[in-house]
């Protein structure tokens, strides 16, 4: 044991290094009791224990770290202000994570802190790492402020009175929603007894006000009490009743409408101002709400309030109005806008090209102009090395590949064609390889190559093409002038002279290069056997054969679904010289998101290759960030080929996924497809079975409601229903979007009567059920 | 920058009570009288002090940033009063308008300075309710200072400079916002409370039943949204608007509630990561940096800020970097097209139709968009010359 001012000497000889927090209370710790400090204090402990507030204040350690400071306070060595930072830095490490006894024991023993601190942590809302809500949400539950604070409360340490005020007057501060549910929490946890409640009323009042929902639901069951023992401030109630009708969950609105009814009930004179409140709940999103709403107004004779409010109003509720306020007419629905696949349509030179995608930017038009341009052979490239070395730090991005065609750099291994025909560009760019026409190069923004243009560029070639090259143009040509385009090709040399013919309807020949004659076959009759191939061997599918793509979804643990892909008729195994082979087992990695709207056109005839493909990036983005599922779901629009099943299960998985901007892309691709019969509503409702036991169906709800096609909307939905099991969680909102639907196009959902008329009970579906076969 | 406050603001029983802090003088006192309802200028002000406080975005490797926000500015024209704060990315730009209509009486004076909303007094706001006018004092005459017992209240905060840029970079981006669709306040509560979140630029368009729905592309009528969510700061003050309009621009937008005498305007930037400040606008514009835009009314709006003329010249790297080329004699011009030589790389800037080209990495990700890269202007401050 030594003197306190001893301890301090020894630390000021401490090399600067050396002086930390934890140096100076770890010696701190060797202090005789009792001796008082009369000796200077090193003038570098105040900042260096400042600075450990601040830092805690804005950090989490986990640790009790703020004893050793109320220690350093006590014994004088440091004065600090009781500021915003230190009671976040008592918040923050007060206590222990794993622990309750630290933080229990300083609000019991430390009077100074509790009396004078404590009580501001109503009051500093904190943020990031540092709040109530934040640590007690890491901490083992008995560990955490609430825990704490319940138990103090109990053994008489802390006032219960002041702590519910206290309580009540942090939820009306300005704090954000996730910091305010502490004390939502708190209150709850102490059990305010009726006396207690009826005596907070004007505190509860006021938080009716809160922008905080779950603050106005809290008030509003507390005031349900408040009411229940006959204490109610029915006028003050009413004055703020209007804000909790527009609490997002139904609950709090209906609770506050029954409020107001038994208010009205006793008092009349408040008729004016109830029916002022109840309007708001036209307002409220969900039918239930505005149907009771509409039912009060109507009861209280307020047409105004309730016509002023009718375009908000559901097709079910705006029905029910209509009877008493008069039709309303309804807006047809706008179909989304088109979506281009490739919007690059001006004049920039090819080192332009390139530093636009050495950028990032990825239009699969300008990714083939720039193609076309280097191909040809330039010298325009040299001066783009820079941002190309910048560009080889974005792996396995479209960039980082372009930016390796420039400098010579290897490509990344990603077995597709179109990292081959990077390489193929990247050896005449490196002098290694003929430059000359692409043949590849779309004449079209879908991706389409027109026949008579192939064919010029074919002769162009002396000797045989790029072998990638020649694929890829094979499987873009256009159906239109097939047959002027094969009479111009009729001297075309070698293989590949034989197989544009074969591509281009023409005959027949002996199968050299196979790659390339399952190109010609996939352009000529896409969608068909072809049996010249099968009788060479070539009898996979996608090769020979037409495939048949198809999701199956495999229930596993804890409620995950997991796709795979089957193909029908024989799988073939993988090759990037064969694009239009999918195998069920896909081997090495995916293309990144870049890469996909060009990825989308390598075969203009059938989407299906290209959706099978990435079909389990867009089931797995309803619960993962998915920076792939945006083009693929954007592939949906601009694709110009066959959309089938796996397209469909596309959409679907779409419709289901948790960004809510994927979401708005599968309705707009929705109403784009299905209203027009791009895509056939039974192949979809077909995908939504397959799916439904890992989509989320309010989901699924939500963003048919968004696609605003209502028609289709009730096509599909008559379709997949009585395919679903009638106890299929969240079928409600299905059934309920589909009664809004067919009240609003007035077409009845035949198909699913017999389905319908199967509910028994009193459920929430299968009372829809029974109002939709009302409906019919 | 310091703040210093000659006490701290308060709301007490007369009404608010709004400390003062630089501007035409060291506390300006610009208004004390009545605004027309209590209920709708404490949740505005709550929303301007809620926007300051605010990070819509905390870029890649910064964690649990520490907050500090900048304090709201109050501006006077002699007529009426605007508060604005932006967000603490800059990304986020809001100003209430109190109207001529919804005072009782013409501020005192004219000017700019900024304002002091502490946690205390969001306390206290957040509590103000009814439709009775709201008493309001905007700095302190000379009788109540002399009263006061003197002691300053001062502030440190960082990123004034960023504020200066972001203004003036918003006057410029406002004029030239197109309008959109307006909507019911209701609808847009209907389309904030369905949570619209999301990667990437989207988009807010006019939907069947006359609110708005998220999109993917832009629709007739429609605005970008990218980082809808950062919309959401409207929401306590949707229950009082009367009408709510939008104005468009690319993917940025600015929503505009008409309110009881005042009206309330919330600009999103292009993209939550972009601050307004970055957005290269001053960097071609000869008009002075010390207006504001109101969008309702299309004209232009006196706003001096403190520092502005400072930050102003001295601080635009690109343009100094410009100049550098030019001086080192970087920039050779033949015809429609020239070259610029960098550190190790060499650029063509070329003259089309539409508008000048550069094969650097900054026009090939933002064009023009957000004002010239250094290689154009020192192109063009080459054939200034």
């Amino acid at each position: 044991m030594a003197s306190i001012d001893a301890v301090l000497a020894d630390l000021d000889r401490l090399p600067a290094d050396k002086r930390t927090l934890w140096t100076v209370c770890g010696a701190l710790e060797k202090v005789e009791p009792g001796v008082p400090l009369t000796g200077p204090v090193p003038a570098w402990v105040g900042p260096l224990v400042a600075g450990a507030v601040a830092w805690l204040s804005t950090r989490w350690p986990q640790s009790a770290y703020f004893a050793d400071i109320r220690r350093l306070e006590r014994l004088g060595v440091v004065t600090l202000d009781h500021d915003d930072a230190y009671v976040l830095a008592m918040v923050s490490a007060l206590g222990s994570r794993w622990d309750a006894q630290p933080r229990l024991d300083a609000l019991r023993h430390d009077a100074e802190l509790r009396d004078e601190v404590f009580w501001r942590v109503f009051e500093v809302e904190g943020g990031g790492q540092v709040s109530l809500s934040n640590v007690d949400k890491y901490s083992r539950p008995e560990a955490g402020w609430l825990a704490c604070l319940t138990t103090l409360v109990a053994e008489g340490t802390l006032p219960r009175e002041r702590v519910l005020r206290e309580c009540l007057r942090a939820l009306g501060r300005d704090f954000s929603a996730y910091r305010a549910g502490f004390f939502t929490q708190l209150h709850t946890a102490l059990d305010p007894t009726t006396e207690e409640l009826v005596a907070a009323q004007p505190a509860l009042l006021r938080l009716m006000r809160s922008t905080v929902p779950p603050t106005v639901s809290f008030a509003l069951q507390r005031l349900a009490v408040v009411d229940r023992a006959g204490a109610l401030d029915d006028a003050a109630f009413v004055c703020v009743a209007a804000e909790a009708l527009t609490v997002p969950p139904k609950k709090a609105p209906l609770g506050t409408l029954d409020l107001l009814d038994r208010i009205l009930a006793r008092q009349p004179g408040l008729a004016a101002p109830v029916a002022a409140a109840v309007a708001t709940g036209l307002e409220h999103r969900h039918r239930e709400v505005q149907s009771r709403a509409l039912a009060m107004l109507r009861g209280l004779g307020a047409r105004d309030l309730a016509a002023e409010r009718a375009g908000l109003l559901e097709p079910t509720v705006a029905r029910a109005a209509a009877a008493w306020l008069g039709a309303a007419s309804a807006e047809p629905a706008l179909l989304p806008a088109a979506l281009e696949p490739s919007t690059v349509d001006d004049d920039r030179t090819v080192a332009e090209m390139a530093a636009a995608l050495l950028a990032g930017e990825h239009d699969p038009g300008l990714v083939e102009r720039f193609l076309a341009a280097a191909g040809r052979g330039t010298d325009e490239l040299a001066a783009l090395a820079k941002p190309a070395r910048k560009a080889l730090r974005h792996d396995w991005e479209l960039r980082r590949n372009i930016a390796a065609v420039l400098l010579g750099e290897d490509l990344d291994r990603v077995p597709h064609l179109l990292v081959a025909r990077l390489a193929e560009v990247r050896a005449i760019v490196r002098g290694k390889a003929r430059p000359g026409v692409l043949l590849a190069t779309p004449t079209d923004p879908a991706g389409w190559l027109d026949p008579g243009v192939f064919v010029d560029r074919l002769a162009s070639w002396e000797g045989a093409p790029h072998h990638h090259d020649l694929v890829a143009a094979l499987l873009k040509l256009s159906v239109d002038g097939r047959a002027e385009a094969l009479r111009a090709a009729r001297d075309l040399p070698g293989d590949a002279g034989a197989a544009a013919r074969y591509a281009l309807g023409g005959p027949p020949g002996p199968v050299g290069d196979p790659a390339v004659w399952i190109a010609a076959a996939r352009g000529r009759a896409p969608l068909d056997d072809d049996p010249h191939l099968v009788a060479a061997g070539l009898g996979g599918a996608g090769q020979g054969r037409a495939a048949r793509y198809e999701l199956v979804m495999t229930p596993h643990d804890h409620g995950y679904w997991a796709p795979s892909l089957a193909v029908h008729p024989v799988p073939a195994p993988a090759a990037a010289d064969q694009p239009t082979v999918v195998p069920p087992q896909r081997r090495g990695p995916d293309l990144m998101a870049d890469w996909l709207p060009w990825a989308a056109q390598v075969w203009p005839h059938d989407a299906e290759p290209f959706f099978a493909a990435d079909v389990d990036e867009v089931v797995h983005a309803s619960f993962s960030t998915s920076r792939r599922t945006p083009p693929i779901l954007d592939a949906l629009r601009t694709h110009p080929g066959r959309l089938g099943p796996l397209s469909a299960a596309v959409l679907a998985a779409g419709m289901t996924t948790a960004d809510a901007g994927h979401r708005a892309r599968a309705a707009e691709a929705f109403a784009a497809l299905v209203p027009p019969g791009r895509l056939d509503p039974g192949v979809l409702a077909g995908a939504m079975v397959v799916l439904a036991g890992h989509a989320t169906a309010n989901r699924w709800a939500a963003t048919l409601r968004d696609s605003g096609a209502s028609a289709a909307v009730v096509d599909v939905l008559a379709r997949l229903l009585p395919r679903l099991p009638r106890d299929h969680h969240g079928l409600h909102a299905l059934l309920a979007v589909l009664h809004e639907e067919v009240v609003r196009t007035g077409i009845r959902p035949v198909a699913a009567a017999g389905w319908l008329a199967g509910f028994t009970g009193p459920s929430k579906a299968a009372r829809t059920a029974r109002a939709l076969l009302d409906e019919a | 920058m310091i703040y210093t406050y000659l006490r701290e603001s308060a709301v007490t029983d007369a009404g608010v009570d709004l400390a003062t802090s630089g501007g035409p003088a060291a506390h300006p006192y610009f208004f004390e009288g009545f605004v027309e309802r209590a209920d709708v200028a404490a949740a505005a002000l709550l929303v301007v002090a809620r926007v300051a406080r605010t990070r819509f975005y905390t870029p890649p490797g910064m964690l649990a940033a520490a907050l500090r926000a900048a304090d709201p500015v109050v501006t006077s024209d002699g007529a009426g009063l605007r508060f604005e704060s932006l967000s603490a990315c800059c990304g986020v730009y809001c100003r209430l308008d109190l109207l001529p209509a919804g005072l009782d009486r013409p501020p005192h004076g004219r000017g700019t300075t900024n304002v002091d909303v502490n946690p205390p007094m969001r306390d206290a706001l957040s509590g103000i309710a009814g439709l009775d006018p709201l008493h309001l004092a905007v700095g302190a005459d000379e009788l109540r200072v002399t009263t006061l017992d003197g002691a300053a209240v001062e502030r440190r905060v960082p990123l004034p400079e960023r504020w200066v840029r972001s203004f003036a970079e918003l006057h410029l981006i406002a004029r030239v916002l197109a309008p959109g669709a307006s909507y019911a306040p209701a609808a847009v509560r209907r389309f904030l409370q369905s949570q619209p979140r999301g990667r990437g630029a989207l988009f807010a368009v006019p939907a069947p039943g006359g609110g708005p729905r998220l999109a993917s592309r832009p629709g007739p009528g429609g605005v970008g949204v990218a980082g809808p969510e950062r919309l959401r700061a409207l929401e306590p003050l949707l229950r009082h608007a009367s009408r709510v309009r939008t104005y468009g621009l690319d993917t940025g937008s600015a929503w505009l509630l008409d309110l009881p005498g005042a009206r309330f305007t919330l600009q999103l930037s292009p993209s939550p990561s972009r601050a307004f400040s970055g957005e290269g606008g001053i960097l071609t514009s000869d008009e002075a940096g010390h207006q504001g835009w109101d969008l309702a009314d299309a004209a232009p709006f006196e706003r001096h800020l403190p520092l502005d003329e400072a930050v102003l010249a001295a601080d635009q790297p690109r343009h100094r970097a410009a100049e550098a080329l030019l001086a080192s004699g970087a920039v050779t011009v033949s015809g429609d097209t020239a070259t610029v030589r960098g550190t190790d790389a060499e650029y063509t800037v070329r003259d089309t139709p539409a508008g000048e080209r550069c094969t650097c990495a900054w026009f090939a990700t933002h064009g023009l968009g957000r004002g010239p890269c250094k290689h154009i202007l020192a192109v063009r401050l080459h054939r200034r010359a």
